[in-house]
């Protein structure tokens, strides 16, 4: 059975949103029915309201989907970004699919993780592969540890993708939801069995730009002190001459709107290998503290880092190649791609242009998705899948 | 083995759980590979929960050092 993706972005009120998404999708799906739906939506769209209107406004008849949501910072399709919007993904073909929710996740990860995935059956017969995808309070702080206890619980042989929910940087409250149940500091599951392996790609544009310093004082995602002195102050001493050769002055930051939109511009990052994990710093807290989006522990090495909307741009078609390379010679059906919100900071008036380059990368195929505090892929030889600043995006192969 | 925290940290983390527990420090059998991580696991926060996901792949690819 050959694979089919719809999508769709609308504005509107929650329901009339819900509703013209319910028509799109089986607009462009004809009489099939999607397996898979996700939600993402801004905060004019209570996420609740969405997918209850989605739901009621199906057609009769065929098996109701999974749908699976998140309040977001941004949303987008391969036609384009918007804010104040809720974009759908929609997949039809030869899937089982399951889900879960699971809260809360402060002070009990494990509890919530185990709560999400209690429905999810271990196989599905004639479906070897496993994919899934979460989707996780962003404000939380801990991603990480929700990716790598979903991981462990789950087994070899799943692959892992998602993002953190957010909230248009207002960092009071984000929502995530599966089939009609949303809530807050949870986490949500969609299990996807397929008969051929799906793809995921990731990637991030970020170089370092300074030497290692190290964390000395922590606790859980808040990071108190580096090499001895409080974070803020390190955090602006190490950043200054790069901000002001971008043209932005540290001294003039005034509240947590400008205070956060510097932590887009310059990220922290841990070495492993080669390569660096990027680690965003997304509060400052009244102590100086500063608060991450994962655990950050005592004695941790860290580099500070910046990325340029080209780097951005290509990072973004890299992802899509790896996805692509996964795929082999088959055609791609379309794709789900969560993007770090800070790139669009980077990328201004060009992050569409880097949305069209991963849809153009995968053959000019549709893609839908939204903007996140954080992004998830863990494939089967990772140790780590909890990413920032970075695009990760789940492919569908076409199939037969 | 606990990608997670970086190279350095993780690194440091390994070592300081090898000495404590008295093992060689250049090479490890599973049994001892799999003892350091379910030492490391009783850690709390990121360090902890690396730790046992790091196991849970290492049990899942050794069987018979289960």
């Amino acid at each position: 059975m050959e694979t089919v993706v719809a999508v769709g972005i609308e504005k509107g009120s929650a329901a009339e949103a819900g509703r013209a998404l319910a028509a799109r999708i089986a607009e462009q799906l004809g009489a099939r029915s999607p397996a898979l739906v996700t939600l993402f939506a801004s905060l004019s769209q209570p996420l609740d309201e969405v997918m209850a209107a989605f739901r009621a406004a199906l057609p009769p008849g065929g098996p109701a989907p999974v749908v699976l949501g998140a309040s977001t910072a941004g949303e987008f399709t391969h036609e384009g970004d918007e804010t104040g919007a809720v974009s759908a993904f929609a997949v039809s073909g030869d899937f089982r699919v399951f889900g879960g929710v699971g809260r809360p996740l402060a002070g009990s990860v494990e509890q919530a993780v185990t709560q999400a995935l209690a429905g999810i059956p271990i196989e599905q017969e004639g479906y070897p592969h496993r994919t899934a995808i979460l989707l996780i309070d962003g404000l939380a702080g801990a991603g990480e540890e929700a990716t790598l206890i979903a991981a462990a619980l789950l087994g070899p042989g799943v692959r892992l993708c998602g993002g953190c929910a957010a909230d248009e940087w207002r960092l009071q409250k984000t929502f995530v939801g599966c089939d009609g149940v949303v809530e807050s500091d949870a986490v949500a599951v969609a299990m996807i069995f397929s008969k051929e392996p799906l793809a995921i790609g990731v990637r991030h544009g970020h170089e370092p730009f300074s030497q290692a310093m190290t964390i000395t004082r922590s606790h859980d995602n808040v990071v108190n002190e580096i090499d001895g002195r409080p974070a803020w102050d390190v955090f602006l001493e190490k950043t200054r001459e790069r901000a002001l050769s971008d043209g932005l002055d540290p001294a003039s930051l005034q509240g947590n709107s400008d205070t956060l939109r510097y932590f887009l511009k310059y990220e922290t990052g841990v070495k492993n290998g080669p390569e660096f994990r990027i680690r965003m710093p997304l509060v400052r807290n009244s102590d100086d503290s500063i608060g991450f989006t994962c655990g950050m522990p005592e004695g941790t090495p860290i580099h500070f880092m910046a990325s340029t909307p080209e780097r951005q741009i290509e990072s973004a078609r890299d992802a899509a190649k790896r996805a692509r390379a996964q795929l082999g010679t088959g055609a791609v059906a379309g794709a789900l791609v969560i993007d770090c919100a800070c790139r669009k900071l980077i990328l201004e008036d060009q992050f569409g242009s880097a949305v069209r380059t991963i849809a153009a990368e995968l053959g000019g195929v549709p893609i839908a998705g939204f903007e996140s505090y954080g992004e998830i892929a863990l494939n089967d030889d990772d140790m780590s899948g909890f990413h920032n600043t970075t695009t990760v995006l789940l492919a569908f192969p076409k199939g037969k | 083995m606990l990608g997670a925290l970086g190279e350095a940290k993780a690194r440091d983390v390994l070592a300081k759980t090898i000495q404590s527990l008295s093992f060689p420090a250049h090479e490890l059998e599973r049994w001892q590979a799999l003892l350091v991580l379910e030492t490391i696991a009783a850690e709390p926060g990121l360090i902890g929960i690396t730790a046992r996901f790091a196991k849970a792949r290492a049990v899942m690819r050794w069987p018979a050092a289960r």
